[in-house]
């Protein structure tokens, strides 16, 4: 298969324990330009980043996970093409590096698709919550989005920059994954799921700045809105 | 029949209150900056309120009748709940447009340095 070239874009808050790993896995995999942005981290996320040769955007506040990449789009949009790939990939390791080339291969043979996003497969690992969450969020993106997507929530995307023409991304700090699914059924654009792995660290279990009940409610207002 | 005494307290309740709405208004004239239309007529309203229920106490009366609720203080509490509520709103939105705000900058000013 051969390798295709896209850009990576991750958002990273207080991720320096992964962030050093996760881009050179990245680089391993074949993609060399990795975009990270650093989310206002208090550790030195930002330093390991571009130690590891990944481009840095630094947010100099916390501001959430859909303005990060918000950022990071508009800073690709200003370097890249309307039909150049994005990967959108978590910063924590729970995203398999290796896998991005099956989520960018189908957007390089079929030009007329616009988006592929992974589908995390359940093993007898995925912890309970996270299951009831994924199943409450594809209830929600249902809700907003008229369709049906699985694994709405997953952050493992890719997409051509054309894509987001037009969209504007809201300062919910986790509302970002069905806004896009929105867009693509809003515009008739063409999506496809992606069957990838699931991977569940030790560390993305307890990472302390997940998104928790409260955050969760607070993207369903911000989304009904 | 005698007249009816006019209660120092609440006269002086009511001059506050039309004071309070003479200043919005003038402050409002003057353009002065973050005082809108929005923000004059919750004043005008509050302020106005406070006058009729100060100068004309059956007033109250009245309005809680008119509201079902059986004494004067429950209609109080409803209209501060109420109040409450807007104002929380109110303040929750102005949070929110902040947020939105410190947001684009902080983009802007990450943008502008890696570009």
């Amino acid at each position: 298969m051969i390798r295709p070239s896209a850009y990576i874009l991750i958002a990273a808050f207080e991720e320096a324990t992964v962030i050093g790993q996760v881009i050179a896995d990245c680089q391993k995999a074949g993609y060399d330009h990795v975009i990270i942005v650093d989310d206002g981290s208090s550790d030195i996320t930002g330093d390991i980043a571009r130690q590891a040769g990944g481009i840095v955007l630094t947010h100099v506040l916390n501001c959430g996970k859909s303005a990060s990449i918000s950022t990071g789009l508009r800073y690709i949009q200003s370097l890249a093409g309307p039909d150049d790939i994005v990967v959108l990939i978590d910063a924590d390791g729970q995203h398999l590096p290796s896998e991005i080339t099956l989520l960018v291969q189908p957007l390089l043979t079929n030009t007329s698709l616009d988006l592929t996003y992974g589908v995390r497969t359940l093993t007898r690992d995925t912890p309970l919550i996270n299951r009831l969450g994924r199943i409450l969020g594809d209830w929600i993106s249902i809700l907003y989005t008229g369709k049906r997507f699985e694994d709405s929530q997953c952050g493992f995307r890719a997409l051509r920059l054309r894509t987001i023409t037009g969209l504007e991304l809201g300062i919910d700090r986790y509302a970002i994954e069905t806004q896009m699914l929105r867009h693509i059924v809003e515009h008739h654009l063409t999506s496809m799921p992606v069957k990838i792995s699931n991977v569940y660290t030790s560390y993305s279990k307890n990472k302390h700045h997940k998104q928790g009940v409260m955050q969760g409610l607070k993207t369903l207002v911000s989304l009904a809105q | 029949m005698s007249s009816p005494s006019i209660n120092p307290v609440l006269l002086l309740v009511g001059l506050i209150s039309l004071s309070g709405a003479i200043t919005s208004i003038r402050r409002f004239i003057k353009h002065e900056s973050g005082f809108s239309l929005l923000k004059l007529i919750v004043h005008l309203m509050i302020a106005g309120a406070m006058m009729i229920v100060a100068w004309f106490p059956q007033s109250a009366r009245a309005a809680t009748k008119y509201l079902g609720f059986g004494e004067n203080l429950n209609t109080l509490i409803f209209v501060a709940f109420l109040i409450q509520f807007v104002m929380i709103y109110k303040l929750a939105r102005t949070v929110e447009v902040l947020e939105g705000r410190i947001v684009k900058l902080t983009q802007k000013i990450s943008l502008n340095k890696t570009q």
